[in-house]
């Protein structure tokens, strides 16, 4: 009984500390939509995260980082992102891409603090298959398959290279 | 490809081979024959052999280049070094679930070699065909998922020749591909080879103790024999569960270009759920073979780490949690993940209250003061820790289901949370050792503390002077003691650039517990050297290798709480004191300063206008041999770096500062230096680059570290201009190399820990 009291203390004082930080320290996600829409509970100044548009168009990497970020499905609905920071990794226009930082509703511009690049690890080989498929049935013929002889335009690779730069005077 | 089909054939051999092994254990303990439990021994040594050929067929099409397949066409080409197409195995989700079955296999397999001789134990051969049961329901699941997402599988004609056509891949006159897509370039790095196996083995090995803790519980055999069993298989996937995370840590270091190496994304966050799992089981298993107490706690603890296990391959797997680098989205695993881990708690649950009553330990804590009362305190932390970081990797999900708000946990405000939770785990191993069984007196207290604490003083002191000669811009009392900052923190003053929150914690106290660590431990070792010594009358040397071989069980898990408070200085430090230039601009021939360093980009590869217009070509899929560099598959920028140490004369160095919004330097920034001060000494070269491969259409940026013991510069190069301005992240992190250290050591002592010397014996020596 008494290692039962001590445990609830402490796991209550645990939980206690969790909720705090969640209320505390918990942002907000948003979709892009949600950013357009008044009505969305969105405050003024929030620190929030969106997460579900890409990259559509870059205006310049420095001194600051400017893109118009819009959704697949909706391009032309787009805001323009300005941040202070380097670009991320693979930055580039097509690519999905996770905002931190406030936005103001009057210049529909968001200042973001982090800029991350979804990473193309998620990458699913039968998911692309599947996508042939869908656009064939779309298209309802086949594409025409151009034979390429093997290595005419393709650059040969160096062997180990990867590996050896790791290694090499770092 | 025929050989690939074959590999898919043997994994319904193995399906079916599992329900006859399930089988011959049920007719075994129906019938109360040994000979059908031997022969489901020998059917786990058939299943292994099955699983690996079936791998093998899949590593023989990734060398042989079977590109017609899916699986290898996605994740390989023919310019793939070795060693990697071997590691395509595990490069993507349907390999990874064969590579994980077939180390499941592989351990299973060992578990029934284990019971040649642990069977002639009366419990040991009670518990045997339950826990082949228990195996066989495991394994039979992976084997089924294996079988459903299928990597042997074989694309259709049409798909190839559309593949061919859009990735401008070779045919032959058979219509097979002659290439593949290629392994994603961040994967080409030899952290791959050896970390996902690493992390594997941890989370697998797991299966084995749980099966053990079932088995108990079904048969009824709840004595000390299945406890010493799990306890080493859990001491090995622990090890390896360590072993993987860390060095999960250390290849984001030297990857992702952020200066850090754990950011609690969810997927790291899913490693770290067991870990803790299985450190409370290690340490309440103690408290339950010293004082026959926390049996039931201990059976709950194998379910949850087990539980965890398949947990945190589901969130990796079902890709229902957003991360970095999970696998991506596929909703059919996730529900047959979530399906097999409530069945796994609730049939655990289920047992373990069904033998409730046979699992009441025979003592009472008898005293707050006492080391089982500092194990209970430690298995506490450890498990709220696991269930709030659990939680609150799950909080977007969660809140959008029961709150219509989607709500995401920041790095910044893991650190700032879980902080205490890790600062009490780091106090409670400090006192632990040093507190008695069942009850500790004042005197005791006095003694095992008093002079390791003044030790542990001087020693933190002693860090800070090293930190202040090294680093006096980034020393300030406040990171020492003072509580402000945090509660600063706390009230939201400084979350908005508080991106790294540096300096949150007052790191005097983080340190001090470290090297309390060190010092109560150093102290229990000197004392039983010299009363061996004195009483053997021996050598101090021949006193302290007998102690220790006696003993290793002991001495090794001392040894691993050794390495992880030189693991915890690491952190702490380099987190603490790290330099951080977010967005450095130099021009080629200036030089930057970062702390007491000068950095001076002095040549790059190609010209920018080359470069830009290579790209061009590549984006446009009319680029040729000559755009690349010679034999390179990809674009390359890179710029070379001189880095010279330099310390500027006077106090404070205004460019240490974390990121604010709004503080970007201007372009080629006035403020940096023209020519070399005189007396700049060179110390390296560094080149950090950027290349595009057009296969993966993927920019990836390759940090360059120069390393010390002491500190590390860190150059992540972002871009570059026409002006040939270059963009760079800079980062001086200090005392990375006590991380690889504190690892080692870690390392070092678990195994130490398991080795089967006379305080470690377990089976029939009992």
């Amino acid at each position: 009984m008494r290692l039962f009291v001590i445990g609830a203390i402490f796991v209550l004082s645990a939980v206690t500390l969790v909720t705090v930080g969640i209320l505390s320290g918990g942002i907000r996600r948003f979709e892009l939509k949600d950013l357009f829409n008044p009505d969305s509970g969105m405050k003024s100044g929030e620190t929030i995260v969106v997460d579900n548009g890409q990259i559509v168009a870059i205006e310049s990497l420095s001194p600051n980082l400017v893109f118009k970020y819009a959704t697949e499905q909706q391009p032309a609905e787009s805001i323009r992102v300005e941040s202070s920071r380097n670009p991320p990794e693979n930055f580039r226009v097509g690519i999905g891409a996770s905002i931190k930082g406030t936005f103001d509703p009057q210049t529909q511009s968001f200042k973001a603090y982090q800029v991350s690049t979804n990473c193309p690890s998620r990458y699913d080989p039968k998911e692309e298959l599947k996508k042939i498929d869908q656009q064939r049935k779309g298209e309802g013929q086949s594409a025409p398959y151009k034979p390429v002889p093997a290595g005419a335009s393709l650059p040969r690779h160096r062997e180990n290279r990867t590996v050896a730069l790791r290694g090499s005077a770092r | 490809m025929d050989v690939l089909n074959l590999g898919y054939s043997l994994l319904w051999v193995t399906a079916i081979l599992l329900v006859v092994i399930a089988g011959l254990c049920l007719v075994g303990i129906q019938a109360r024959d040994r000979r059908y439990i031997k022969s489901a021994r020998v059917g786990f040594y058939v299943n292994f052999i099955l699983i690996f050929a079936a791998a093998g067929t899949l590593v023989w099409g990734f060398i042989t280049g079977c590109y017609n397949n899916e699986y290898i066409w996605g994740y390989s080409d023919k310019d793939l070094p070795f060693f990697f197409k071997f590691a395509g195995l595990w490069a993507g989700l349907d390999g990874s679930l064969l590579f994980w079955t077939l180390i499941l296999a592989g351990v299973s397999a060992l578990a029934a070699l284990q019971h040649r001789w642990s069977s002639l134990h009366p419990s040991g051969r009670r518990m045997e065909p339950y826990v082949y049961l228990v195996l066989c329901v495991i394994i039979g699941f992976f084997v089924a998922l294996a079988i459903r997402e299928n990597p042997f599988n074989a694309m259709e004609p049409r798909q190839a020749i559309h593949l061919a056509s859009t990735y401008n891949i070779p045919m032959d006159h058979e219509g097979n591909l002659l290439n593949g897509k290629g392994l994603n370039p961040q994967l080409v790095n030899y952290w791959f080879v050896i970390h996902p196996p690493c992390l594997y083995l941890g989370m697998v090995i797991f299966a084995i103790p749980f099966s053990f803790g079932m088995a108990a519980l079904i048969s009824g055999e709840l004595g000390p024999y299945w406890v010493r069993v799990t306890r080493r298989w859990t001491m090995a996937a622990w090890l390896f569960l360590t072993c993987g995370i860390i060095l999960g840590g250390l290849w984001a270091y030297r990857q992702l270009g952020w200066g850090g190496y754990w950011a609690w994304d969810p997927v790291e966050n899913a490693s770290f759920l067991p870990w803790c799992a299985a450190t409370a089981f290690l340490h309440s298993v103690m408290i339950q073979e010293r004082r026959d107490m926390l049996k039931r706690w201990n059976v709950f603890l194998l379910i949850f780490a087990f539980f965890l296990t398949i947990e945190a391959t589901y969130m990796t797997r079902s890709g229902e949690i957003s991360s970095v680098h999970s696998f991506g989205e596929n909703v059919v695993i996730g529900n047959w993940f979530r399906f097999f881990k409530w069945g796994i708690i609730g049939s655990g649950l289920f047992l373990l209250f069904y033998r409730f009553n046979d699992l009441k330990g025979n003592h009472r804590l008898d005293s707050l003061l006492s080391r089982e009362a500092a194990f209970f305190f430690n298995n506490l932390v450890l498990v709220v820790l696991a269930v709030s970081v659990w939680a609150l990797s799950w909080l977007p999900n969660l809140s959008s289901a029961y709150f219509s708000e989607t709500w995401t946990f920041e790095p910044q405000d893991f650190n700032l949370y879980m902080s205490p939770l890790l600062a009490l785990l780091i106090l409670l191993t400090a006192i632990g050792p040093g507190l008695g069984w069942i009850k500790s007196s004042q005197r005791s207290l006095r003694k095992n503390f008093l002079v390791p604490s003044v030790l542990a003083i001087l020693l933190t002191a002693g860090a800070y002077l090293i930190i202040g000669l090294l680093r006096p811009d980034t020393m300030s009392i406040e990171k020492v003691f003072s509580f402000k900052p945090l509660s600063d923190a706390l009230n939201g003053k400084e979350t908005e650039g508080l991106f790294h929150s540096s300096g949150i914690y007052p790191t005097g106290y983080f340190l001090f517990f470290a090297f309390l660590i060190m010092t109560t431990i150093g102290m229990e070792l000197a004392r039983n050297i010299r009363a061996k010594s004195r009483l053997r009358k021996q050598g101090l040397l021949s006193a302290s290798l007998s102690l220790l071989l006696r003993d290793n069980r002991r001495y090794g898990g001392y040894t691993v709480h050794i390495g992880m408070s030189v693991l915890v200085i690491g952190i702490v430090i380099s987190s603490m004191f790290k330099i951080t230039e977010e967005k450095v601009s130099v021009r080629i021939g200036e030089y930057a300063r970062i702390g007491d360093y000068l950095i001076h980009p002095f040549e790059a590869n190609r010209p920018y206008t080359e470069i830009a217009d290579a790209y061009s070509k590549v984006q446009a899929k009319t680029h040729r041999v000559e755009d690349f560099e010679e034999g390179l598959p990809y674009l390359l920028d890179q710029v070379a770096f001189r880095i010279y140490y330099a310390p500027e004369n006077g106090s404070g160095i205004a460019h240490a500062q974390e990121a604010q919004p709004g503080t970007a330097s201007a372009a080629g920034g006035p403020e940096n230096l023209k020519s070399l001060p005189p007396d700049a000494a060179l110390v390296s070269r560094l080149d950090p680059e950027r290349r595009f491969y057009p296969k993966q259409d993927q920019w990836i940026n390759e940090v360059s570290i120069h390393r010390t013991l002491l500190q590390d510069v860190y150059i992540y190069y972002s871009h570059r201009g026409a002006d040939d301005v270059v963009s760079l992240t800079a980062y001086l992190n200090p005392f990375m190399g006590l991380l690889y250290i504190g690892t080692l050591i870690m390392l070092l002592g678990g195994i130490f820990a398991a080795l089967p010397f006379s305080g470690n014996r377990v089976g029939l020596a009992e």
